[in-house]
């Protein structure tokens, strides 16, 4: 269709022109995003407010904000631990239902005894890397899609838990899809601000374990090199079938484990919204962050900056929670169309080619 | 026993219409070699618009038509983005999913939970929806199952027995060959997901105008997601994807019908069988060798003629 | 194996269908063709010789207008013509057969022959032209099953069919034999003196004299882009004007090994055969490398090296034996034949050697990584860079490196080749395979290639030359073989002429 204007892919691309599209991509992405708030009818003068002030300089805002970053970090952690094999994995939310099943069954069930907790925490991390592992196998050994099996699991774990939430686990003495609130035991210790509770420390520690895995042990370093060119990575002698089938399950027990620490640290009980958005949330937090384990706290504090935020702009200025989702939606079609300048060299011929 | 059958049958073509139309819509899609992650969204915005506009007093014909052009609306910043920015295709396709799902909660806050009177079935002498188990299958449907179907026909006729349909799926398969063979790539791509968004459009449309004449957040229900399901299932093959929304559909025209009876359904592990019979599907097609690949040799990947 | 056939003489008063005469085409620096004339009559059979690189598919890329020449003249019929755009091409008549076919492989041959008949023509028109064509030439083809399910042989045919129906008379067809047994060679050189015969022209571009003698009216042969033969009768030549005229005569020779001492065989591999998707790429290959010795593997790409170096390296499964000092490593994964210290220089290094996103340090520190000599559960950054540092400054590897922190995609051609030099020629390196080494660098880094080679073989270890670039083998190689459809020949000599390799480039089957 556009006969005069010929895409080259480049050869490579320079730290600095890689850098400079980000960063116009994100100015985009805010101006855009604020246009939306705007046209929604938040007031100009109030953005700020809303967004900065409410958020990050209040005391209130500020726990909530970090609250809901907590499983947003394990769930972009999982993102990106796929993303970086080129592991589209589209049923995080699923992994983090499976995980929160789990670790409520724990609690339910009072299995674990004194060790109730952790065997929660473990559990939900088993039950995310074992809800990844059939799309993980079945695109490892078989070349199957993983977009379209990681989803239908994800589906399936939702009317799973939907199973559940009306049935065994559900509280009989209201009418509310949740399970019984749990006991001390099995909640993750608060913090004294807000909610925020012993899960950030454990979602943190996790970021850092990864960042040191990656670039301080040889997996790590092996699992860079499957994920970036996994040819040369079998030349060398790598086990990299192997390799990528861990860095999956974990990328999974990750998602499990944002689950376990929604319902053991903020909930204290187990609902139908417990993955709520959460792979896109994941998704969008990686993209962000470009996958770099120790950017990713600092995105997801943002993201969900902009959670809270639209919460109080409901209740103030009558602004739809639909609007945080476009926004983000904004923010991520933002960033992938700009990645065409980095990829592409554009070249207007000023007569047709040959 | 019979009165169970027909009114399952009865209401089945409700359930399968917005499947087929959705499938079809990614049919095209696909078959360009996009995939189109974005349904779900786009569902929910026609969804939204439809009710909208029949709530407006517009006839439930007019209201689905533009609730078809609000969904290829929606889906057009998508469409630039992928075809001509080659964006990678499924973030630009979860993006569309969030811009989609959040426009129609937004926008359709005024028209929640206003029920209006939306489609009705075409209206056939009464003996003839009497008759037992295929009466209200057959004399009991509105014209949109007529058209899905029609559509799906017309789709299976229009790819693989005209040119366009024959350079549409060259274009999915092998972008190269079909480029030097003069096609024009992205136009076609443009067209196909033009047609696409179209089709999803309608199948959303369809929810609210015809099927609950309601609107309510999160009406999609995962629709869109089965929708998705649904084209590997039918091997990218329309006539086959008929098949897919029937049997789709009837699994979740089922559990009304069951509840109905006052039985103790396992209603959620009802709705799962769509999800798990596809991937029983794919698990079938990956393990036998001799299934040649169905699923077009492109998809999901961005073509730049200098990759030639 | 040169078959007495009686070649038709193309009557020498025909028509010129094709004439061109001072063709140029320059990409950068590099010319690719210079001045070159080449003349095509009308009911010919002409082969066009020349080695990879020789300018042969620039020329053709011009003839169907993919490309633009940078001087001279094209001339279809007597009139001089523009051919602006393969569509340009098409209508004038000129037709290709590429190597690697344009089909969309689910579908059947019909419908890739609608396809490219363009928007304009119904399906009724085209399945009429295709009846036509079928009827006034004898092609066997399966019309209607997917093209997916068709033999290599079949495939080329819908391909040649799909160029005459679009109306082509005069016909290229590049390297068609390389990719067909030798029965389906014999049919399809039976099938082009047919097509000559029935009015249209062949331009047949190949490098086997066999099929030059047996299909070939006349022959031009083009080297370095430049035209050396022009159009003299097959009847008229002997296969030595042929390699003569191919690869060049007595060049200077350069580098030249001197007598080396071997020590004991190395690489040991027997009746190794390696299937690629069900075709034989390599059949039944024996080969022997000893401690000290580079051996040099000649032949055009595409007829197995690369599968040979996969299966050597453990990267493809094969068949038969392959032992290194001993040690059968038949069944041994790639870690474990890298332990036992084959290396491996493969010839597309950025897809397969170098991890481009990772930093220069690492992507040189890999295979120390993976043994543990870096450490065994933890990497140290320290000791990666300091390895990294000497190494960069052993192999001069230039360019904005930051003492290795940048990305290796960063590099020029010739560090990045340094950089898989700096990993693979390590102490511990017994046997290197070396694919290409030297594949579009610079003469200064080939020579640095080449020295570092030779430096390895000093302490002991044996290296595998596989290369199509001749200059290079002879300069290198103790021993020469010649690799051809996956089987191998061996010169007589341990130091062969030109001539010799050529020969058995041009004569194997």
């Amino acid at each position: 269709m556009f006969e005069r204007v010929t895409l080259e892919r480049r050869a490579e691309t320079g730290a600095l022109r890689s850098a400079l599209v980000y960063v116009i991509a994100l100015a985009v992405a805010t101006t855009l995003s604020l246009g939306v708030m705007i046209a929604a009818g938040v007031p100009t003068g109030a953005l700020f407010e809303e967004l900065v002030v409410q958020v990050f300089l209040s005391e209130a805002g500020l726990a909530r904000t970090v609250t809901m970053a907590t499983p947003m970090i394990l769930a972009a952690l999982a993102a990106a631990l796929c993303l970086r094999l080129k592991f589209w994995n589209i049923g995080i939310e699923g992994q983090l239902i499976m995980g929160a099943i789990l670790a409520t069954a724990v609690a339910l069930y009072d299995i674990g005894g004194a060790a109730r907790l952790p065997v929660m925490l473990l559990a939900s991390a088993l039950g995310g890397a074992l809800w990844v592992a059939a799309p993980a196998i079945l695109k490892l050994r078989f070349g199957v899609s993983e977009v379209i099996v990681t989803l239908l699991l994800s589906n399936v774990a939702f009317l799973f838990l939907q199973h559940l939430l009306f049935g065994p686990f559900g509280d009989t003495s209201h009418n509310f899809p949740t399970s019984p609130v749990f006991d001390e035991t099995e909640k993750l210790a608060r913090f004294g601000y807000g909610d925020t509770n012993t899960g950030l420390i454990i979602a943190l520690v996790a970021v850092a374990a990864i960042a040191l895995v990656t670039h301080r042990m040889r997996f790590g370093f092996a699992a860079r090199f499957a994920g970036d060119n996994a040819r040369a990575s079998e030349a060398l002698g790598f086990n990299t079938g192997r390799i990528m089938l861990i860095s999956i399950l974990a990328g999974g027990a990750m998602a499990g484990l944002a689950g376990g620490v929604i319902v053991a640290g903020t909930e204290h009980r187990l609902t139908q919204v417990v993955g709520l958005n959460m792979t896109f949330n994941g998704i969008i937090i990686a993209a962000l962050a470009r996958n770099a384990p120790l950017m990713i706290p600092i995105v997801s504090f943002f993201i969900a900056g902009l959670s809270v935020a639209s919460a109080s702009l409901k209740v103030f200025y009558g602004v739809s929670e639909g609007i945080v989702l476009i926004i983000q939606g904004i923010i991520l079609l933002t960033l992938v169309t700009f990645q065409f300048a980095s990829t592409y060299r554009v070249t207007i011929a000023r007569q047709r080619p040959a | 026993m019979i009165e169970f059958l027909t009114a399952w049958l009865g209401s089945l073509p409700g359930f399968m219409a917005p499947l087929l139309l959705a499938s079809l819509g990614l049919l095209f899609c696909e078959r360009a070699g996009v995939l189109n992650l974005g349904v779900e969204g786009v569902m929910a915005v026609s969804a939204m618009t439809g009710a909208i506009f029949a709530l407006g007093g517009y006839g439930p014909g007019v209201a689905i038509l533009l609730g078809a052009l609000a969904g290829v609306a929606v889906s057009i910043p998508f469409m630039i983005a992928v075809i001509v920015f080659r964006a990678p295709q499924i973030p630009a396709g979860l993006a569309l999913v969030a811009i989609g799902l959040g426009a129609s909660e937004a926008m359709g806050r005024d028209a929640a939970h206003k029920p209006f009177l939306g489609l009705q079935p075409i209206l056939w002498p009464e003996w003839l929806t009497e008759l037992p188990i295929v009466g209200r299958l057959l004399f009991e449907q509105d014209w949109m199952v007529i058209l899905s179907l029609t559509l799906a026909v017309l789709a299976t006729w229009g790819m693989f027995y005209t040119r366009h349909g024959l350079r549409l799926r060259a274009i999915g398969e092998d972008p190269a060959t079909a480029d030097a063979a003069g096609v024009d790539v992205q136009l076609y791509q443009f067209g196909a997901l033009m047609i696409g968004a179209a089709l999803i459009g309608l199948g959303g449309a369809y929810l609210s105008v015809a099927g609950s004449q309601i609107w309510t957040e999160g009406m999609v229900a995962g629709r869109g997601w089965i929708s998705l399901a649904l084209v590997v299932f039918a091997q990218w093959m329309p006539v086959r994807a008929i098949f897919g929304a029937v049997l789709f559909g009837g699994a979740e025209a089922l559990i009304p019908r069951l509840q109905a009876q006052g039985l103790e359904v396992p209603v959620y592990f009802l709705s799962m069988t769509p999800y798990l019979l596809t991937i029983g599907a794919l698990l079938l097609i990956s393990l036998s060798t001799r299934t040649s690949q169905a699923e077009p040799g492109f998809l999901g990947r961005s073509y730049t003629r200098q990759d030639r | 194996m040169a078959s007495q056939m009686t070649n038709r003489a193309a009557p020498s008063g025909a028509a010129l269908a094709l004439c061109v005469r001072g063709v140029s085409k320059t990409f950068g620096d590099a010319v690719v063709l210079d001045a070159a004339n080449f003349e095509l009559r009308q009911g010919e059979v002409h082969a066009l010789l020349g080695e990879n690189g020789a300018g042969k598919s620039t020329l053709m890329n011009i003839l169907t207008g993919i490309y633009a020449a940078d001087a001279g003249t094209v001339e279809v019929d007597g009139a001089a013509v523009q051919v602006q755009s393969p569509a340009a091409a098409q209508v004038l008549g000129i037709g290709m057969v590429h190597q690697h076919f344009k089909l969309v492989m689910p579908f059947t041959g019909r419908e890739n022959v609608r396809l490219a008949a363009g928007a304009t023509a119904t399906w009724a028109e085209t399945d009429a032209r295709i009846d036509d064509v079928l009827k006034r030439i004898n092609l066997k083809v399966e019309l209607d099953i997917p093209v997916v399910k068709l033999s290599i042989a079949e495939r080329q045919r819908i391909e040649i069919l799909k160029a005459l129906t679009l109306g082509a008379r005069i016909l290229i067809l590049d390297e068609p034999t390389a990719v067909l047994t030798d029965q389906e060679a014999e049919m399809l050189l039976a099938l082009m003196r047919d097509l000559a015969a029935s009015d249209h022209a062949i331009i047949f571009i190949t490098h086997k004299l066999r099929e030059v003698i047996a299909a070939g009216d006349r022959v031009s042969t083009l080297r370095r882009g430049k035209m050396v033969m022009h159009g003299d009768q097959v009847a008229d030549i002997t296969s030595a004007d042929l390699s003569t005229a191919m690869i060049g005569g007595q060049d200077i020779s350069q580098i030249e090994r001197g007598e080396t001492s071997l020590g004991a065989p190395l690489l040991q591999a027997t009746n190794l055969t390696v299937f690629d998707g069900g075709v034989k790429a390599v059949d039944d290959v024996a080969l022997t490398v000893h401690q000290g010795e580079i051996v040099g593997l000649a032949g055009v790409g595409g007829n197995g090296q690369r599968e040979l170096a996969e299966a050597l390296l453990g990267l493809r499964p094969c068949q038969g034996g392959i032992s290194l000092g001993g040690e059968n490593l038949s069944d041994a994964s790639v870690s474990h034949r890298r332990s036992s210290g084959v290396r491996y220089v493969p010839a597309d290094r950025s897809s397969d050697a170098l991890s481009p996103n990772n930093s220069l340090a690492d992507n040189l520190s890999a295979t120390a990584v993976r043994t543990g000599k870096l450490g065994r559960m933890f990497t140290s950054p320290k000791r990666i860079t300091d390895q990294a540092k000497s190494l960069i400054a052993a192999f001069a590897i230039a360019g904005d490196t930051a003492g290795g922190r940048r990305p290796v995609r960063l590099l020029s051609g010739g560090n990045a080749q340094k950089a898989v030099l700096a990993r693979e020629l390590d102490i511990e390196a017994r046997l290197i395979i070396a694919h290409s080494p030297t594949r579009g660098l610079d003469v200064a880094a080939c020579r640095y290639v080449h020295d570092r080679l030779v430096e390895a073989t000093a302490r002991g270890a044996g290296v595998l030359l596989i290369s199509e670039d001749l200059e290079e083998i002879l300069a290198l190689s103790d021993h020469i073989h010649v690799i051809s459809r996956g089987k191998l020949a061996t010169t007589a000599n341990a130091k062969p002429r030109r001539e010799d390799i050529g020969a058995l480039m041009l004569g194997h089957v």
